[in-house]
């Protein structure tokens, strides 16, 4: 299988993929058990996602010796 | 002197006059032609007179409106000679709309413009959970303070970039379109919130200009417009894909709250479990149909209605062969009865004659005469004969000769 993009998106729409694969029941027993632990991996992937404080938050400055634009955290005033 | 000498000769004074090289003139737009090489003819006129205009391209180029006929106008410019046709005109460098409630005319035009062309029925749509979105607005301003603490509150792992901008002014139009190009150019955001806080008309113009509505048009990323207060409609709204009545609205609509998600992940999880078990189920009862005395049974079973089956096929197989054998038999003697009862050939066998004349059948006294010659048809041959006679009702009249 292609691996595909860990994003979050993506590995929601893998999980509801898996939740519809097994409900078929067209699936040996061993794919439908791998297929259920890779679902719930992706569910804690996407929960960790979640619960991660990542967020940036930056503002563009045009470089003036570049001319090119610069992400650089923004300062909120107040 | 020449004509053509004449009127350059006109030109030239003309060219000299201070007054009509720089003119600015009022007047009401009429006969307003844009030419296929992008030059513009038109007339101004007022209640009592009217002078020809002409426009060209790259003049015509910085106008922000669609001029119309009737629109009331100030054209700064110089007048000239058009030399072959011997016709003064107005150059017209710049054109301004004047009057009253100017900048509402201008935002109706420019609606009726671009909704006619199209550009109020984009709408791309918005992804459900972005990784970074971009922000145009001024970094100052009320609008990104609401968007910030609206995206702070609901999600923790979004980020966030801001583009600069100026939100009002002469330079507000070009930064803005520039920003949305910028980001497309870049393609480092999955959604653009479009913002500013509620002002007047004036102060909202930059979301009213064409350049703006052209670069929301042409945006392959999504752009989600929060301009104003609810009240406020600006033209960067309806070209826009999704309008928020506020800069706070637009980054709700922007961002899914983290509870919301999260909530869907639990009940995936919890769809997940369930379908596991459903399948262990079904692979359970699965099983029971195959366990051994279930096979068994179901073997003997199938064995005993095979056999059944078949003796009953058989049964009917003979039954039928007979019925048809005896059946195609007396079809074929009753077809030989029919033939013989039939067949003169029999007839002649015991005896019958069959009389002819000319080869017809005779069958009455009044078809022969005496000495007609007549041919006495025998099973094993023909008697010639002649008549001698012929008597009613004798019917053993031959055999009396």
């Amino acid at each position: 299988m292609v691996k595909k993009k860990d994003d979050f998106e993506t590995n929601l729409e893998s999980l509801k993929e898996i939740i519809t694969d097994i409900e078929s029941g067209e699936f040996s027993l061993t794919d439908t058990l791998s297929k259920f632990e890779n679902g719930v991996k992706l569910y804690s992937s996407c929960l960790k996602k979640l619960d991660l404080a990542t967020k940036k938050i930056t503002i563009l400055t045009n470089n003036i010796e570049s001319g090119e634009f610069e992400e650089k955290p923004f300062i909120k005033e107040n | 002197m020449k004509v053509m000498e004449l009127n350059k000769y006109i030109k030239r004074l003309i060219s000299y006059d201070p007054i009509l090289n720089s003119v600015l003139v009022e007047g009401e737009l009429s006969n307003f032609k844009l030419h296929s090489s992008g030059h513009a003819y038109f007339s101004l006129k007022d209640n009592n007179s009217k002078i020809n205009c002409v426009m060209f391209r790259s003049a015509y180029s910085t106008v922000d409106f669609i001029p119309t006929d009737g629109m009331k106008v100030q054209i700064s410019g110089n007048i000239s000679i058009y030399e072959r046709d011997g016709k003064y005109q107005l150059y017209a460098d710049t054109i301004t709309l004047v009057g009253t409630g100017d900048l509402y005319y201008k935002f109706q035009l420019l609606k009726e413009e671009l909704k006619l062309n199209g550009y109020f029925d984009k709408s791309l749509k918005i992804p459900k959970y972005p990784k970074k979105i971009g922000i145009i607005t001024s970094p100052t301003g009320a609008a990104v303070r609401d968007i910030l603490t609206v995206l702070n509150r609901r999600n923790k792992n979004i980020d966030i970039v801001i583009y600069p901008v100026h939100v009002q002014g002469d330079k507000a139009k070009l930064e803005i379109s520039t920003a949305i190009e910028y980001f497309n150019e870049y393609k480092t955001v999955d959604i653009i919130i479009l913002s500013r806080g509620g002002g007047s008309l004036e102060e909202l113009w930059a979301f009213n200009e064409l350049i703006v509505a052209e670069s929301i048009f042409e945006s392959k990323i999504p752009i989600i417009s929060g301009v104003g207060h609810e009240t406020d409609f600006t033209i960067s709204d309806f070209v826009s894909d999704l309008r928020a009545a506020t800069p706070s609205e637009a980054a709700e609509l922007a961002v899914a709250s983290f509870e919301v998600i999260k909530k869907e992940l639990v009940e995936l999880n919890l769809e997940l479990v369930k379908s596991i078990n459903r399948y262990i189920n079904f692979k359970k009862l699965e099983l029971e149909n195959y366990s051994v005395n279930r096979i068994n049974k179901l073997i003997n079973r199938d064995l005993d209605n095979l056999v059944y089956v078949l003796a009953e096929l058989g049964k009917n197989l003979s039954k039928n062969m007979a019925n048809y054998i005896n059946e195609t038999k007396n079809n074929l003697d009753i077809l030989v009865n029919k033939l013989d009862m039939i067949s003169p050939l029999n007839t002649l066998k015991r005896g019958y004659a069959i009389v002819q004349k000319n080869g017809e059948n005779v069958v009455s006294i009044e078809s022969v005469e005496k000495t007609d010659l007549i041919d006495i048809l025998v099973e094993n041959g023909i008697i010639k004969t002649e008549v001698i006679s012929t008597e009613r009702n004798s019917i053993y009249g031959k055999e009396k000769r």
